[in-house]
C-alpha cells in the first residue's frame, strides 16, 4: 500500500465516509514522521473498503430501485452497464419470507455467492430478495428455491416460504419477475397453505381468481350461490367437499378416507345437492363449487386487507 | 437423547384440509422409527410438526417429559436433514459444518470441538479443508449429516435424505445411516416413500395413508402380518398378489374359491373365516410372489392349491426371476428360482403356500387372517 496520499484524496475519502456513515472527520494539518504514515495508511484502507462496499452496495441499490420500478428502460441499461452487469443474462427474482431477514440473507448469500452473479438483500425485516443469476449452467430455479427453504429450516430452525417469478432474459424485466414472486406469495397464502416453495407459473386457479376484480367475484357468488360464502358450509361439509375434490371426485376413495360407508357419503352428497343446487359428482358443478370456495377465500382476504 | 410422545395429533389447514388425523405414537429413546407412505399421506407434515415448523392444530407433543407444542423449533433440541440439502459452495467442509453454529453465535472453541467430533464420527477428518465440489456425492451427503450432528440434538429428523441420490449411492448411504444410528445412539425419525429404506433401516415402521396411521410395527411383522389391504400392498416389491375369492365352508374347513378352483385353508385360518361369518361372501385373497411356486417338488407337495397359467412376461433379475401371468383374470406375479425353464407362452403349473395366504374383508379392507 502506498501511504503517499494527497490532501485532496484524503479529503475526498473522508467525504465519502461522511456520505455513507454520517461520520464527519476533517483533515486539519500535516504531521511529520510515523503519525503521518499511520494516518495515511488508515485512510487508504478505509478508502479501499468504501470502494468495495460501494460496488456491492451500488448493485443492491440498483436492484432495489429496479424492482420498485424507479428506472426507465434506458436508464436501466446505462446503470447496469456502469455496474458491469450483463443485461441479457438469465435471471429470476426469489422472494423469501422469514422471521429473521438478516440471518436468512447471510445464509442465502453463502448458498448463492455474489461472485456467481447473484445478489441477496433484505428488503425489510421479514423479506429477503435473491436475484438469481441462472447463467449458462443448467440451474433449476425450483431446486434452488427448495434448497433455500431446506437451508433456512435446518440452519435457522425456522419455517419459511419462498416464491419465485418467471426467469427473464432482459434485466429490465426483473421488475416483472419480482411482481410475480410477490403475487405468488400472496396467492399461496390465500389458497395453498402448506406450500413452501411457490412458483408463480404453477398457481393454477388461484392465480386466475387473484386476477379477477373483487366486484366480479361478488357478482359470481351472488349469481351462482345467492351471495352466500364459504361460511354457509359447516366444518363437516367442508371436510367432505375437500376430501372429495382431493380424490378427483372418486366416491369409494373419499368414503374410505372419511371412514364412511359409500352409501352414507352418497346420502351426504345428495344433501349438499339440495342445499346448493350443485351435484358435485359432476365435473361442471364440482368446478363451480370449487370456484365458490376459492372466491370466498379471496374475498375474505380482500376484507382482511382493508382492516 | 429422548423419547417422544404424540397424542391425538391433528393438522387441519384453514381450508378444512386434514393433513394428519388423530396421530398417536410413543417413540422410545434411541429408536430408529420410519414414517412411510405414498406422497401426500401426511408423513412430512407430521415430521414438520415434530420439528415445530408446522403448528399442531390439536393434540399433545412431548419430547422427553416436556410438552413442546408451543416451543420454538430452535429450542426443541432437534436437528433436521432434508433431501434438498445444500452445501455452501465456497466454504470448506469445516466451515460448512460450522456455519450454522456461527449464526447461532456459539463460541469458536466450542464450534471447533463440535465440528471435529462430528467429522470423526462421519470419517470426514481428511476432507475438512476441501470444498464441496472436491467431494464425492456420498461425502457431500455426510457433510449434510455433519451439520445436523454438530448441534448435538436429542432427536434427528430426516425427511427423505437419500431421495436425490442415485440408486448405488442410496444403498451405500443407507448403510452409513444405520451405522451412524449405532454410533450416536440417538432417536431418529426418518421419512421416506421407499419401502426398501423403511424395511432395512427402521426398528419400527409407521405406515401412513391419507393422514392416518395404518399400522405401526416391526419391519418383519408389517411384511408378514399386514393389518389391512393397503399395508399388504405397500410393503413388498413386487407387491402382494390380490384376487377376489368366494368363501365356502365345509365342516371345519374354509375354502377360497377362485374360478373353478377351491383352495382349502389351515384350521386356524378357517376358524377366523367361520367365526367372522364369511361363508358365501367374497373376500380379497392375498399371496406374496415368493409364496407362489413353479418347482415340481412344491407343486407335488401342495396338490390342493395347484393351478395352471400361461406366462405373459419373464423377467430375469440375476438371483431371481419374476413370472407374470393371469389367474382368473387377476394379474399375478411369482418370484421363482432363476433356473426355471418357464418362458412367455408356456403353460406352467403353480402352487400356493397355503400357510402364507392372507385374507382381507373386501369391504373394510381389514385383515381377516394372516
Amino acid at each position: 500500500m502506498n501511504p503517499d496520499m494527497k490532501k485532496d484524496e484524503i479529503e475526498s475519502t473522508l467525504e465519502k465516509l461522511k456520505d455513507l456513515t454520517g461520520i464527519d472527520l476533517k483533515y486539519t494539518k500535516e504531521v511529520d514522521g510515523m503519525a503521518q504514515v499511520r494516518g495515511t495508511v488508515s485512510v487508504k484502507a478505509l478508502s479501499m473498503f468504501l470502494e468495495e462496499t460501494e460496488v456491492s452496495g451500488s448493485r443492491e441499490r440498483f436492484y432495489r430501485a429496479l424492482i420498485s420500478g424507479m428506472y426507465g428502460e434506458d436508464e436501466v441499461r446505462t446503470k447496469a452497464a456502469a455496474l458491469s452487469l450483463n443485461t441479457s443474462d438469465k435471471r429470476a427474482v426469489v422472494l423469501v419470507e422469514t422471521k429473521s431477514a438478516d440471518l436468512a440473507a447471510e445464509l442465502i448469500r453463502q448458498l448463492f455467492p455474489c461472485e456467481e452473479g447473484n445478489d441477496v438483500f433484505a428488503i425489510d425485516r421479514d423479506n429477503v430478495i435473491l436475484i438469481r443469476a441462472l447463467g449458462a449452467k443448467k440451474s433449476n430455479i425450483h431446486d434452488d428455491v427448495s434448497r433455500i427453504v431446506s437451508a433456512v429450516n435446518t440452519e435457522l430452525m425456522e419455517n419459511v416460504r419462498a416464491a419465485y417469478g418467471d426467469t427473464v432474459n432482459d434485466i429490465s424485466l426483473l421488475k416483472d419477475s419480482y411482481e410475480e414472486a410477490r403475487t405468488a406469495m400472496e396467492v399461496a397464502g390465500m389458497f395453498y397453505e402448506g406450500m413452501y416453495v411457490i412458483p408463480y407459473n404453477s398457481l393454477g386457479l388461484g392465480r386466475l381468481i387473484y386476477a379477477i376484480p373483487a366486484e366480479l367475484c361478488e357478482r359470481f357468488l351472488k349469481d351462482s350461490f345467492g351471495g352466500k360464502k364459504k361460511a354457509a358450509f359447516n366444518e363437516e361439509e367442508l371436510k367432505m367437499i375437500n376430501s372429495f375434490f382431493e380424490r378427483d371426485l372418486n366416491i369409494s376413495e373419499t368414503a374410505r378416507a372419511l371412514f364412511l360407508h359409500r352409501n352414507t357419503l352418497v346420502y351426504h352428497l345428495e344433501k349438499l345437492k339440495k342445499k346448493t343446487g350443485l351435484d358435485i359428482r359432476h365435473f361442471d358443478d364440482a368446478l363451480t363449487l370449487k370456484l365458490i370456495l376459492m372466491m370466498s377465500a379471496y374475498l375474505e382476504w380482500v376484507e382482511n386487507r382493508k382492516d | 437423547m429422548a423419547s417422544l410422545s404424540l397424542k391425538n395429533i391433528c393438522k387441519v389447514y384453514p381450508n378444512g384440509f386434514e393433513a394428519v388425523k388423530d396421530f398417536n405414537l410413543e417413540i422410545a429413546d434411541q429408536e430408529f422409527i420410519i414414517f412411510v407412505g405414498p406422497s401426500g399421506c401426511g408423513k412430512s407434515t407430521t415430521l414438520r410438526m415434530i420439528a415445530g415448523l408446522e403448528d399442531i392444530s390439536s393434540g399433545e407433543l412431548r419430547i422427553g417429559d416436556r410438552l413442546v407444542n408451543d416451543v420454538e423449533p430452535k429450542d426443541r433440541d432437534i436437528a433436521m436433514v432434508f433431501q434438498n440439502y445444500a452445501l455452501y459452495p465456497h466454504m470448506t467442509v469445516y466451515n460448512n459444518m460450522a456455519f450454522g453454529l456461527k449464526l447461532r453465535k456459539v463460541p469458536s472453541d466450542e464450534i471447533d470441538k463440535m465440528v471435529k467430533e462430528a467429522a470423526k464420527i462421519l470419517d470426514l477428518v481428511p476432507y475438512l479443508e476441501r470444498k464441496p465440489k472436491a467431494l464425492s456425492g456420498g461425502q457431500r451427503q455426510r457433510v449434510a449429516m455433519g451439520r445436523a450432528i454438530v448441534r448435538n440434538p436429542k432427536v434427528f429428523l430426516m425427511d427423505e435424505p437419500l431421495s436425490n441420490l442415485d440408486a448405488k449411492l442410496r444403498v451405500q448411504m443407507r448403510i452409513e445411516i444405520a451405522k451412524l444410528h449405532q454410533r450416536l445412539g440417538t432417536t431418529i425419525i426418518y421419512v421416506t416413500h421407499d419401502q426398501t429404506e423403511a424395511m432395512t433401516l427402521g426398528t419400527r415402521i409407521v405406515v401412513m395413508k391419507d393422514g392416518v396411521i395404518q399400522q405401526v410395527d416391526t419391519p418383519q411383522n408389517l411384511y408378514d402380518k399386514p393389518q389391512n389391504l393397503f399395508v399388504a400392498g405397500f410393503m413388498g416389491s413386487p407387491q402382494m398378489n390380490f384376487l377376489d375369492a368366494v368363501v365356502e365352508i365345509q365342516g371345519e374347513t374354509a375354502y377360497l374359491k377362485v374360478g373353478n378352483k377351491a383352495i382349502p385353508l389351515s384350521p386356524e385360518k378357517s376358524k377366523k373365516l367361520i367365526d367372522g361369518g364369511y361363508d358365501g361372501k367374497t373376500v380379497t385373497f392375498g399371496i406374496r410372489p415368493e409364496d407362489v411356486y413353479d418347482s415340481e417338488m412344491m407343486v407335488e407337495a401342495s396338490p390342493t392349491s395347484v393351478f395352471e397359467a400361461t406366462i405373459r412376461v419373464y423377467e430375469l433379475l440375476g438371483a431371481e426371476v419374476f413370472l407374470y401371468f393371469d389367474l382368473d383374470e387377476f394379474p399375478m406375479t411369482a418370484r421363482v428360482d432363476p433356473r426355471t425353464t418357464a418362458r412367455p407362452g408356456d403353460v406352467v403349473k403353480f402352487a400356493f403356500d397355503t400357510e402364507k395366504i392372507h385374507v382381507f374383508d373386501k369391504e373394510t379392507e381389514r385383515i381377516i387372517t394372516n
